[in-house]
């Protein structure tokens, strides 16, 4: 009986719309992996496209990808494919989609990018600005010596 | 790719507190250092206790169901005990030294260092980060490979990949003993010299155990003195007549 109703749902399509317009069809069973597009499923049954309007028909694409092919090998080797601004956009997507695998895969890519790393390069890598005072910061390097010395070259 | 489309300050903020919790919580101890170095925001997260809590009860579990959680930050706590077993192993490495002689070493002197690694109760991580370094002496690295076997219970293939991972799977220790010989119709015999000379990789995975039981026994019954060496087999002095090299 399961066997059935699943074999009858994985056969529906459903159509995904991007922020740039794209669109996307998908099996119904790889769009429920995305929780809230099965939320928006669950509210309106007879749905037949559904609006992704925070992301880009690129990372739609590598989102619906990962879903389909996600293992450990395949996870192994996705992160290293992607610059860190995808990284971003993709964990935001993920974020937004509510893809718990996907997040903590995209999660852990990002961590190990700034892997032995110096402040200096993670701040470059991240983007962020630094507002420490140079009275914070040469604190900071004294306490925290460890995070300044024997670090990767930027 | 547009850089403009990822505006850093607006990419975190608009991620929920736990994603980039997550991502800190995922860092080791150093990295999560660095990343707390880098502005206001971030040194808030990356040195929140919670954190440091979970660092510390991943590196050390039997640590903290002792500890009074309000008598120091975890934080603190983690730093103090790094640099306490750091500097530990430290004094091993000196104690070791000074008692060497021609880069060997009396078990005595062995048993003593291994005590004082099992006295401070170091964690699996701390024996890798402090004990098997290739650039310290083998005789160091071998104690570390004894405490995992014998006190951790780590041995095996498991222990092979982490001593490969940090380059010392090939060092190779050379453990020579001497036993009593044997009386035989009132006299007594030649004293006989034994030897293993083994790789660190070999000690992780041998089946009898026998070298680290000679480690472990020293100077008991017949067994009248226990050396181990850096050195090659090459150099063992042929100065007694019955030596036998044990397969």
């Amino acid at each position: 009986m399961a066997e059935e109703k699943s074999q009858a749902s994985s056969s529906k399509m459903l159509t995904l719309k991007a922020s740039d317009g794209v669109l996307f069809e998908v099996e119904l069973n790889i769009a429920k992996e995305m929780k809230t597009v099965q939320a928006y499923i669950d509210d309106c049954e007879d749905i037949e496209t559904i609006p992704i309007p925070n992301v880009l028909g690129k990372h739609l694409a590598i989102v619906i990808e990962y879903i389909k092919k996600t293992n450990e090998e395949y996870d192994a080797e996705f992160e290293k494919q992607w610059n860190m601004d995808d990284l971003q956009l993709l964990l935001l997507a993920a974020n937004y989609l509510n893809i718990s695998g996907l997040q903590e895969c995209l999660c852990k890519a990002i961590a190990k990018r700034i892997e032995n790393k110096s402040p200096e390069y993670v701040r470059k890598v991240f983007n962020i600005e630094n507002d420490h005072s140079p009275e914070e910061e040469a604190k900071l390097r004294k306490e925290y010596k460890w995070a300044f010395e024997g670090v990767d070259k930027d | 790719m547009c850089k403009d489309q990822v505006d850093s300050i607006s990419f975190f903020s608009s991620l929920p507190e736990d994603i980039t919790f997550k991502i800190a919580s995922l860092l080791q101890d150093r990295d999560l250092c660095a990343l707390g170095s880098c502005s206001k925001f971030w040194r808030q997260l990356c040195f929140s206790d919670s954190i440091w809590h979970s660092l510390v009860t991943n590196r050390w579990p039997l640590l903290h169901s002792s500890l009074s959680p309000y008598v120091k930050t975890w934080r603190r706590l983690y730093f103090e005990r790094h640099i306490e077993l750091g500097i530990r192993a430290g004094s091993v490495e000196r104690f070791m030294k000074a008692c060497s002689r021609n880069e060997s070493l009396e078990v005595g002197d062995y048993l003593q260092a291994f005590e004082t690694i099992n006295g401070a109760m170091f964690g699996y991580e701390d024996i890798q980060r402090f004990l098997f370094k290739p650039q310290m002496n083998v005789l160091l690295n071998l104690v570390g490979v004894h405490y995992c076997i014998a006190i951790l219970g780590i041995r095996g293939d498991d222990l092979v990949d982490v001593l490969r991972t940090c380059q010392i799977s090939n060092r190779h220790v050379c453990v020579k003993w001497w036993k009593l010989g044997r009386w035989v119709y009132g006299y007594r015999g030649r004293d006989e010299l034994l030897f293993r000379w083994v790789s660190l990789g070999d000690l992780a995975t041998e089946e009898d155990g026998s070298v680290l039981g000679v480690l472990r026994r020293g100077t008991i019954h017949e067994v009248l003195r226990v050396q181990i060496s850096a050195v090659g087999h090459k150099s063992i002095p042929w100065s007694y007549q019955v030596t036998q090299r044990l397969e």
